[in-house]
This record gives C-alpha cells, structure tokens and sequence, in this order.
C-alpha cells in the first residue's frame, strides 16, 4: 500500500514537473532552416505572441518556437537573398481571430537586413548590426539592441525600448513611450502623439535631431555635430534638451504660454501672450529651435 | 492681402513633405482629391509588407489634406487668419474621409489610440484658437489627421 502511494506520488510530480516545464506558448513546435546570405533580407511577420531574433555569423536563418493554436500555417519562402517567415492565419484573418498566440524564435545572420512586423506580438530584437532594421508594430511592445546602419521603428499603442549604435534612426508611436539610447551620430526623429520621448545619445553628435510630440514630454542628452540641427515641438509636452558645455549653436526658443529656460539666459515675456528667446552658445555653428504651446522648455548645457 | 499672409502661404506650400503613392491606393480618396490640383511627380513606393503594406493608405490620406491644405492656402480672404482658417478646412476635410469609414473606433487593437489621436486633434485645434500664428501647430494637426486616417484604414481592413 505503501509502496502504491509513493508510486502514486512520484507520478504526480512527474506530471506537475512536466506542466512547469511547458512553455507559455502551447501548440505545435517549430523547427525551420533556410540558407541565407549573410547580407539577406528577413521578413518577418507574426500577429500576436512574441517575436524574438537574435544573430549569429552563420549565412542561415533557423526558426524555433511554437505555432499558436488555430494558426492555419507557419509559411517560409524565398531564396538564399530574400527570405520570408510569416504566420499564416485561416481566411485572412489579419487580427488572428481566437487563434492562439506564436511564438516565434529566430536566429539571422548578423548582418541580416530585417522587416518585421507585428499587431500584438512583442518583438525582441538583439545582437543585429544589419545595413536596415525595420519594425512596425500596433500594440505590441518593441525591444530592440543592436547595431544596424539605419533603423525604422513604429508602434501605436505598444512602447519603443531601443538601443542602437546607429546613424539614422525614425521612431514613432502615438501612445507608446519611445526610448533611445546609443551611440548615434546621423540623422534622428522621433515622433509620438501622448507618449514620451527620452533620448539619450553616448558619446556622439549627432547631425540632426527632430523630436515632436502632441502631449507627451521630450527629454534629450546628446551632443550636436558642426553645423548640427535640432528642431523639437509639443503642444502640451514639457521638453528637456541637455547639450555639452562646449555646444556651439544658435539657439531659439518660443512658447504660448508654457515657461522658457536655458543656461546663461534671462527670458524676457512679451507684452501679449507667450514668451521667446535667441541666444548663442560659442560661435553659433549649429541651429537649435524649440517650440511648445502650453509646455514648458529648458535648454541645459552641463 | 499683405505680405505676411503671403509669407505664410509659401511656408504653408513648404508643408508639402509627403510623397504619393505609385498607384491608386484609396479610391475613395482619389475620387475626393479628383476636383484638386494636380498632385506631385510620383516616386517609387518601397516594397511593402504584413501590415506595413498599409502605410501607403497614410500616404494617400496626408496627400489628401496637404493638397487640400496649399489648395485652400491659395484662396484665403486677406482679413481671415490663414492658420485657423487652414486647421478648419483640415477638419473638414478629415471628418469627410473619416465618414467613409465605420467601425474602426470598436476594434480592440486600434480603438483607444484613435481615441488619443481624437483628443490630441482637439487639443490642438483649441491651441490654435488661442495661438493662431503657430505654423508649427499646423503642421501637428496635420500630422495627428493624417496617422488618424492611416490607422481608422487599418482597423477597418484587419
């Protein structure tokens, strides 16, 4: 009897040890290789679940993971150039319907080009230093570090967390916070409609900057090139543009009814509505402006 | 009419960034934009995919009120203010392409931030009211229709 129950016992466990070890996303594996150039193109696309990429310096995509329950069909095709990895859905139900959520898990070559796109899957991108990195999503939350040329990366709802060493990039949400960091020296926009937007540049300049928001707030540290520009806009948003001490640039700020500041600068009001202000900082090289409605403005040098 | 409405007329024209698409994308649209000035020299369109292939509805759309924008630039009484007279004419011409479209506000990926891009249009519309020389809110009324439009076409097509 005892020896019934231990047997008993150790089944269950067995069995609760096995259920532990399943992964959030049930359904059916996936187990794909396809030959790749290693400067090809990736596209890849997954409604919802997870997308997950990661490289290495093999010329060869390998994808993992498992296909949501209700999926019609995991689809790879193309050629050694051009490959494309999409999750099918039956009857062209772009939403996914009540299909199960993907999991989808791939490893590029490094230097991959990649296009992904997402409704609600997550996408989590690492390792990549590609010519382009292209990611749209709606509400799915982005995370990507790496350190392709160029990147362009949207999201509606879901937020933007980037860490790139790159020369151009374009990020938008409209509700998401958009937050970049990295070794940036080219060109960068961003642009969200609520969301807030930080950007943090390490040790570069950067050439140009335009970073816009209806309601979000704005916050930037970086340098400006020789002959840089920076043009940043809110409606309601308060901005915070941090510049090195040794910043060199024509700086200009204007307000409806927000507060201006900037190091070295007594805001004069107007007689009406609104405040402004124009100074120069060293020989004035580069071009600052800043304009807000009802947000507040501060220029820091530090 | 003086020289700073006319100033501000070639700012406005500056506006003018977007580029059209290679075919005709939204024929709806086409038929609106059908009574307007010609469009831009077309450039290529960049080989779209998943659910970017809809960023081209976004382009058709911005066409559409930037257009409409220099359109009505052109035809301003010199007393009006020229900005607020534009984000009206914006408006307008938004809700009229907005008509055409049902049901986007109820799907679940896209509904509440069609609701914040309804409530940023309102809030910059009031801005304007308050600033009407702000160029610059202009062009983020324009911005705020134009990803409107581009995301209500997406949820009307998932």
């Amino acid at each position: 009897m005892r020896a019934h129950s231990s047997s008993l016992m150790s089944t269950s466990l067995l069995f609760l040890s096995l259920l532990a070890a399943l992964p959030a996303f049930a359904g059916t594996p996936i187990n794909e290789s396809r030959q790749l150039d290693a400067r090809g193109r990736v596209e890849i696309s997954n409604v919802k679940g997870r997308i997950q990429v990661r490289a290495w310096d093999k010329p060869e995509v390998k994808i993992t993971g498992t296909l949501g329950d209700g999926v019609e069909r995991l689809r790879v095709e193309g050629d050694s150039e051009n490959l494309s990895v999409v999750v099918e859905y039956p009857q062209n139900n772009w939403g996914g319907g009540k299909a199960g959520p993907t999991d989808l898990q791939l490893m590029v070559p490094l230097r991959a080009e990649l296009d992904i796109s997402s409704v609600a899957a997550d996408v989590d991108v690492e390792g990549v230093a590609s010519g382009e990195l292209s990611i749209d999503a709606v509400s799915g939350s982005v995370k990507a570090v790496g350190a392709p040329r160029s990147a362009d990366i949207n999201s509606v709802s879901g937020s933007l967390d980037l860490v790139l060493n790159s020369a151009d990039v374009e990020a938008q949400t409209v509700s998401g916070d958009l937050k970049l960091r990295g070794r940036l020296n080219g060109d960068v926009s961003a642009e969200t409609v609520s969301g807030g937007i930080e950007i943090a540049v390490n040790n570069e300049r950067l050439r140009e900057l335009s970073a816009n928001t209806v309601s979000g707030s704005i916050r930037v540290n970086t340098g400006l090139a020789q002959r840089g520009e920076i043009r940043m806009e809110t409606v309601s948003g308060d901005v915070l543009l941090i510049l090195p001490k040794n910043l060199s640039a024509q700086v200009r700020g204007e307000t409806f009814s927000g507060d201006l500041r900037a190091t070295g600068v007594t805001i004069e009001k107007r007689r009406g509505p609104g405040a402004s202000f124009q100074t120069r900082y060293g020989s004035g090289e580069g071009d600052v402006r800043i304009e807000t409605f009802s947000g507040s403005a501060e220029v820091r040098l530090e | 009419m003086n020289q700073n409405d006319e100033s501000l007329r070639w700012k406005l024209r500056g506006l003018r960034q977007d580029q059209p698409p290679k075919r005709d994308l939204w024929p709806d649209i086409s038929a609106r934009i059908a009574a307007l000035p010609p469009r831009q020299a077309e450039e290529p369109v960049q080989r779209l995919s998943g659910v970017r292939r809809f960023a081209p509805w976004a382009m058709a759309a911005s066409l559409v009120l930037t257009v409409g924008l220099a359109w009505q630039a052109t035809r301003v009484a010199p007393q009006d203010p020229v900005i607020p007279r534009e984000a009206a004419s914006l408006t307008r011409d938004y809700q009229g392409a907005l008509a055409q479209m049902q049901g986007a506000e109820a799907h679940p990926e896209f509904g509440v931030a069609l609701q914040e891009l309804d409530r940023s249009a309102a809030q910059i519309r009031a801005a304007i009211e308050h600033d009407p020389n702000a160029t610059f809110l202009l062009e983020r009324l324009r911005r705020t229709y134009a990803k409107r439009l581009a995301l209500t076409q997406r949820a009307v097509m998932s």
